[in-house]
Formats: C-alpha cells, structure tokens, sequence
C-alpha cells in the first residue's frame, strides 16, 4: 500500500511537471498557432541558469527568484522576437514548427558549450524527505506538487475563466480582427512567450535536484506532449488531466519495469488514438 | 429531358439560434437551369453546401438521381456528379492552371490512382480543355501560377474545371460576382454549352438578376430560410411577396 | 505548332542528356579515385537520399510533416536482418517481405494517425518514433537490445554479392535513380495532383471528389516502402545494426534534408540529402560546433530561404519569365 501511496505522489509530481509544460505547449498553439519543439530545452535552460545562479553566484533565495524572473522573461522575448517573430507571416505553415527545432538544437547545444557535458547538481528546495511507512520520499516533490498545483490553478483561471485570458488568446482566434479592437497583439504574445518560459524555467529548477541539471532534462518534452495529445489537444483542461494521467502511467509502469516505461506511455498514446483520437478528456468527441 | 436529376427534400440546418434552412423542397430537371435568388443572408450558400456536403441537414434528404445522398461525404456526392463552384475560386493557387484542370479531369476518371501511374491518356484532356476554352472565348497565360491570374479569369477557369469533370449537376455559387460584361458572356456560353452538349442541370446562386431573368428556366426565391415563391421567371419578378422580400431590406440588383 | 513542339523536345531531351553525362563524369572520376572512407560517406548520402525522398512525398506533395521515417527504416532494416540471418531467407526474398511487413504495419498506423489535423499528426509521429526507438534499443530477441545486430548477411542478387562498397555504390546509384524517377512519375499521376490539393486547398480537394483520408493513408504506405528499403539496405550493406541509426535526431535531419533542398521537388530531396549528409564531412574541422551551426542554419533556412535552394531557383526562373512578357507586351503596345 506504502508502495502505491509513494509510486502515485511521484507519480503525480512529475505529472504536473508534464502538465506545466503541455499547458506551455496548447497555450502557444492557441495563442499563436504554433508548436514548439524547444519546450523541453527552455525547461532544461531554466534548470542550468538556476544553477549557475543558486551554485556559482550563491545568491540568496530572495535574489535568485527576482533574478531568475528576469532572466526567464528575456529569454521569452528573445525567443519570440528572434524564432517566432520573424517566420510567422511564412508561406510555409511548417516553417515556424521547423525554426523552433533550430531553436531547441541552439538552446541545448549552447548549454552543452557553457556549462559542460558532466550533470550538475542543485540542492534541493526543501531539504529532507517525508515517511511514509517503510518508504521514503523526498520533499522535492512536495514542493513540486505544490508549485504545480499553484500554477496550473493560475493558469487555467486566467486563460480560462478570466477576460484576460479571453485577449489573451484572441491572436490566434482572429489575428486581424484582434488588431482591429485595439488588441496589443504583440504585447499579448509577448505575454504568452514570458509566462511559459517562466513556468518552465522554475520547473526546470524545481526537477534538477531530483534528476541532476544535465541533456536528459530535454526528454521531458516528448512525454508532455504525449499526456497533451492523450488528454486532448483543444482543452487545457485536457493536457493538464492527460499529462497528469501520463506522470502517473510512467510512474507505476516503473514498478515493473524500468526500460519499457517509454513504450508503456507510447503505447497509451497509439490506443488512445485509435478509439478517441480527440484526446480521453477533450470536449469533442467524435468525428 | 423531364428526369428529375436533383431533389431536396424537406431539408432542415439549424446553427445554434440560426434556421439558415428551413423545410426547403424544390427540383432540378436535366437540361434546366434552376436560380435560387433571395436576399443576403437567406441563406443560399447554406444551402449548397448542404447539397454538396460540406456540412450535412439536420433533418431531410437530398437526392441525386434518385440516390440518396443525404448522409454522404463531400468527397463522394463530388464523384457521384455534382459539381460545384464557389464565390471564391477555389484552386491551388500556387500551381498553374493546367495542373488545376487536370485535377477536374482526374474526377472524370473512375479507376484513380493505379490506372494514372501505369499511364493514364490524357490527350481526351487535352481537347476537351480545348474545346471548352474555345466555346467560352477564354484566353489564358498558361504560364502563369493561378494566382497571377486576374479574378474573372479565375471564375471562368473554375467553370471550365468542374465540367472537365463530367457532372450531373453545376452548383453555382454566384458566377457573375465581380466579373465584367465580357466574363460574363463567357460563363453564359459555358453554361449553354453544358446544359445542351453535357446534358447537366444547373443549380444557380446569384445576385445577377439581369443574368438570372435571363437564362434560368425555374426560380426559387429563398428568404430567412424558406422558400416563399417559385415559378417561371415572369412570374416571380412580379410577386409581390419577393419585391418585399428584397425591398425590406438592404437589397442587391432588381432588373 | 507541330515544329515548336518538336523543337521543345529536342531541347528536353539535349539538357537531360547533359545532366546525365555531367553525372557519369563525376562518377567515373570519383570511382577511380576514390577509397574505402570515400565510399562509405557517399553510400550513406545515397541511402539518405532515399529516406528524404520518402519524407518529399509525405511532407512536400503531401504536406504531412512526418518524423516516423526512421521508424520505418528500422522496421525495413530489423526485418530483413532477421529473415536473412535468423530463417536464413535469401536477401533478394528478405528484403522484398521486409518492405511489406513495413508497409502493412504502416497501414494499420495510418489508420490511427491520418486522421490527425496536420501539427497533431506531426506530435503523433514524433510518438511513433520515440516508441520505435525504444523498442529498437531494448527488445532484445528482434534488435540484439543496446548490444546491436551484427553478422546481418551480405547482399546477393542475381548470384553477385555485395561485399565490398564500391559495388554497393554502383548499386546505390541505380537504386536512387529508379526511386527518384517513381517519385516523379507519382508527382505526374491522379495520386501526386490529388496530394497538391490535400495539401493547398482542401475544400477543392473534396469538390473534386478526393477522399482525403485514404489518399493520405496511401501515401503514408507508400513513404513507408521508400523509407523500409532505405533501412533495409543499410542493414545489409553495414551487416551491422544499431538502434542510433533510427532516432529522432536522425528524423529531423531528414527534415532539414528536404526543406534545404527545397521540399516539393525531388531534385531538391535529392540535392538536401547529399548537402546535408556531404557538409559536415567537408567540415570536419567544426566538429563540435556541428549541432550548434546545425540549428543554427535551420532557423536561418526558414527565415530566409522556407521554400529551399529548388524553391529559390523556380522563384527566379518564374520571375523572369514574367519580367520577359512584360518587356514583350510593352514593346507590343509602343510597337
């Protein structure tokens, strides 16, 4: 029982950490229309600048996180004013897709010639760890759980019951006809692009310890966008309840397995797909 | 020439708070032209895409000689014979025009793909283009990507199309819109020459009613969703209840 | 009429016959001076070439955007590794049943995934070849696990066997001919016109009656033979295999393949593999900045150059055409 208590929080933990990176994901499709294949390396970036803040310049809690928010809302701007910005009026609907591939080969190569191939190491946020019987668990994903639940909350209540949310995806809605009402469109995207580089990059800060700062943290991605694609692409609501799902999955499967996880949540994703190709908790279903 | 090649039947579309189409009947008979008028917002567009089935009636049913088509595809009503053009061209609009008719011809052809990759003639194509663009007059840069092409070129290609096709039926989503005397003469051959050589009906959306007192032999007169009038073309430019129909609102043309 | 047409043809056929030749004096050049290394990177260039072909018809007649080739490759690859080694088929005969396992598991795949809207669709690839990839690397009893499959026999067709990359080059040669030249002859068929307008206009494509998921299902199958007997070659001709021959990395490069190249033209699949494959070797030097001039040239691609080096080339040509009638009706009317 203690096994199935502690398999279910991590479980539930990392399903979270999927589920900030799918909502990234579906927002960015939403807002702007576009797939962003660098998720997974603006977490992994978030995770190395925290370390080169927290572990080389030894700032304090209070400087890291200001300096931290900083940082991850330029790298956001940059990001839409150098990938996004100047493709989004191509001919070709893959273009703006196939730059953010550039992109991710950029962020992870340059983190690779800046900090190195060896993991780095980041204590963790809580240290120590809870009991749970004979188990042990340790507090890191606590904190995770509860910086997913506190952000995955904010998020979905703005974009989805708040008037701010409404504008905020009215550029892919009508691009012209948001511009016409005196949208700030760019500003609007902007926004977008520095929310999700802030929620990935604390998340990234929040997984290292657990799974040391390193290339791996990049595989992230694959399995957000399975939980986004399983719990259905059009809804929030979907991607955070199909990533949750996918942490889950990964999880237990790791009790009996430790190679075939993958495959395990891969194949999820095909059967899914075959009997409700909309996603399990998508508001469309059917053809 | 009296076989009834089209037949809806009580069909029923409903958009949340909108009827776009309610309860409407009517036919179209082989070598007919039949123009379905009304005011903005009647709903005529609706209603061919209700026939072509891009979107499918609540309630209804659409025949096409004599085959129920209600439930099916777009993709199979479009083999089956109706034809269809748009307010807006439809094309590849990057490809030139010979790539987009032969798309038209492709239709024709019933044995699709393995029969065109071991060497389909397309020499029959060749004339029958030929000879469509000779009857309406069309003079066409070949060379040129569909997109460099002037609109009502476009409109006369996209006729030209759908009859390479060989159809049963022309659903015409105002032809006239846009184009000039000359364009219009041209589509008025077009349409001519498929009524009597293809032995088609021709279902005709348009605003024109200079063009549409002129050659259709049958009107439908569609307002909010049903049909308040039908007849002859005499008779329904003097009904009272379609001079309102038209007078009560922003209206078109009225010859 | 009849001598301008006659004339057109000559033409035709005197630049074909120039490119033919300007190819052979290039492979006989490169053959006699050529050793084993040579080869080896040509060959894989070669192989590449089919693999992008594949993604060309998915991705440039299609517009499906497909990172499951590798995939299908390693199913090619895996299969007639198998039969050959293993039920010792004859390579000729395993190849042939791999290309088909391939194609029927691509079928039954296509079925599930076509009917994703286009970005949807490139996730569910990227899905499939993440799980194609795993099972590569870890199902030991088909792929060897992480220790590889080795001693995969050599090629024999026709009682001559390939042991050696030279012959495997003249091989190549032909194989990549033959699929660019299919390739083509589908771009000029009902099938490759009916893949233009699923990809340009949809709405035209239904009212021309094209049934838009089975079209897509076939040709999914059909990029799947292409990229089965690229794998399957390269189980042959290495007599080795590893699963990092299929990963999604690999994938992406494909894509670069086709969008540098220009992504609707099989000159341009053609022209990518080999630039992308032949580059880095030039630039050996750069070795470690590879990845990183990697991405960076790919955003630098789509920013300036989406519709590749073929694309540009047609832009200009189309260009001047227009240019040329302009002066020509100009002067007609001044005239």
């Amino acid at each position: 029982m203690t096994t199935f208590i502690h398999f279910t929080i991590v479980g539930l933990a990392m399903g979270m950490i999927y589920a900030i990176m799918s909502l990234g994901f579906v927002l960015l499709v939403r807002s702007i229309g576009i797939l962003n294949f660098a998720q997974g390396d603006l977490f992994m970036l978030g995770a190395y600048i925290s370390y080169s803040l927290i572990m080389q310049l030894n700032l304090s809690p209070i400087a890291y996180i200001i300096s931290a928010i900083i940082a991850f809302a330029i790298i956001g701007v940059v990001f839409m004013y150098v990938i996004w910005g100047p493709v989004k009026k191509s001919y070709w609907p893959q273009a703006p897709i196939v730059c953010t591939i550039g992109a991710s080969y950029i962020i992870s190569e340059a983190c690779r010639l800046i900090w190195g191939n060896a993991p780095l190491i980041i204590p963790s946020t809580i240290k120590g760890s809870i009991n749970i019987g004979a188990l042990t668990i340790s507090n890191q994903y606590i904190a995770i759980l509860i910086y997913g639940v506190l952000v995955i909350s904010a998020i979905y209540l703005l974009y989805e019951k708040a008037y701010l949310g409404l504008i905020l995806q009215s550029a892919t809605q009508d691009y012209m006809a948001a511009t016409i009402l005196g949208v700030p469109v760019n500003l609007t995207i902007a926004i977008t692009y520095v929310l999700i580089t802030l929620m990935l990059g604390f998340s990234g800060y929040l997984v290292a310890p657990l799974f040391f700062v390193s290339q791996n943290l990049a595989g992230f991605q694959v399995k957000s966008f399975a939980g986004a694609i399983i719990g259905g692409f059009g809804s929030l609501k979907g991607a955070i309840l199909g990533s949750i799902m996918v942490g889950l999955i990964e999880s237990y499967s790791a009790y009996f397995t430790s190679v075939y996880k993958d495959a395990f949540i891969f194949g999820t994703l095909l059967i899914v797909l075959a009997v409700r190709p909309n996603g399990l908790f998508s508001e469309k279903n059917g053809k | 020439m009296d076989e009834v090649i089209l037949s809806i039947q009580n069909v029923n579309k409903s958009f949340g708070g909108i009827k776009p189409t309610d309860n409407v009947s009517f036919n179209v008979k082989r070598g007919e032209i039949v123009g379905l008028i009304g005011p903005n917002g009647a709903g005529k567009s609706t209603l061919l895409n209700l026939i072509s089935g891009i979107i499918s009636p609540d309630s209804g049913s659409i025949f096409l000689n004599n085959v129920d088509i209600s439930r099916m595809p777009a993709y199979r009503r479009s083999r089956m014979g109706i034809g269809r053009t748009f307010q807006d061209p439809q094309f590849l609009l990057r490809s030139k025009p010979i790539e987009n008719m032969l798309l038209g011809a492709d239709l024709a052809n019933k044995n699709r793909y393995m029969q065109s990759y071991l060497g389909l003639s397309e020499d029959k194509f060749t004339m029958k283009f030929a000879e469509l663009l000779e009857i309406s007059g069309l003079n066409v840069d070949m060379s040129l990507r569909i997109n460099d092409l002037p609109y009502g070129q476009r409109k006369i290609l996209e006729i030209v199309r759908a009859l390479l096709g060989n159809p049963q039926i022309l659903l015409m989503d105002e032809p006239a819109a846009g184009i000039n005397i000359v364009e219009t003469e041209m589509i008025v051959k077009l349409i001519n020459y498929a009524i009597s050589e293809q032995k088609i009906g021709v279902l005709l959306v348009e605003h024109h009613m200079d063009l549409v007192m002129s050659i259709c032999n049958w009107i439908e007169v569609l307002s909010s969703g049903t049909i308040i009038a039908n007849g002859v073309p005499e008779d329904v430019s003097k009904n009272p209840s379609v001079i309102e129909a038209y007078l009560g609102r922003k209206s078109d043309v009225i010859s | 009429m009849a001598s301008n047409k006659n004339r057109e043809i000559l033409i035709k056929t005197g630049w074909t016959a120039l490119k033919v030749a300007l190819v052979a004096v290039v492979v006989i050049v490169f053959t006699s001076k050529a050793n084993n290394y040579y080869f080896t990177i040509v060959n894989s260039a070669l192989i590449y070439v089919i693999a992008a072909l594949s993604l060309s018809l998915l991705l440039g007649m299609g517009g499906m955007m497909s990172f499951a080739t590798v995939t299908f490759m390693g199913i090619g690859a895996y299969a007639t590794a198998n039969l050959s080694k293993v039920l010792h088929v004859p390579t000729s005969l395993s190849i042939l049943l791999a290309v088909l396992i391939s194609a029927l598991i691509a079928f039954l795949i296509a079925i599930l995934l076509t009917r994703l809207k286009g970005s949807y669709f490139a996730f569910a690839s990227i899905g499939l070849a993440q799980i194609s990839y795993a099972i590569f690397l870890n199902f030991k009893p088909l792929t060897g696990g992480p220790n590889g499959f080795s001693n995969v026999p050599k090629l024999i067709i026709a009682g001559i066997e390939f042991d050696n990359l030279k012959k495997w080059f003249y091989l190549l040669l032909i194989i990549v001919f033959l699929a660019a030249l299919s390739l083509e002859r589908i771009r000029r068929t009902t099938l490759g016109r009916s893949l233009a307008a699923i990809r340009d206009n949809e709405i035209a494509a239904q009212s021309l009656g094209i049934d838009i998921y089975s079209t897509k299902i076939i040709t999914f199958v059909i990029a799947s033979v292409y990229g089965s007997i690229a794998g399957a070659l390269i189980a042959h001709m290495n007599t080795y295999l590893s699963a990092y021959l299929f990963t999604f990395d690999i994938s992406v490069s494909f894509l670069i393949m086709v969008m540098l190249g220009g992504v609707n033209s099989t000159t341009g699949a053609i022209l990518g593999a080999l630039l992308v494959t032949l580059i880095p070797e030039w630039f050996r030097v750069l070795q470690s900045y590879m990845k990183l001039i990697y991405g960076i040239s790919i955003v630098a691609l789509m920013i300036f150059m989406p519709s590749g080096l073929t694309g540009i080339i047609d832009s200009i040509k189309y260009k001047v055409d227009m240019e040329k009638k302009k002066k020509r009706n100009k002067d007609y009317s001044n005239g």
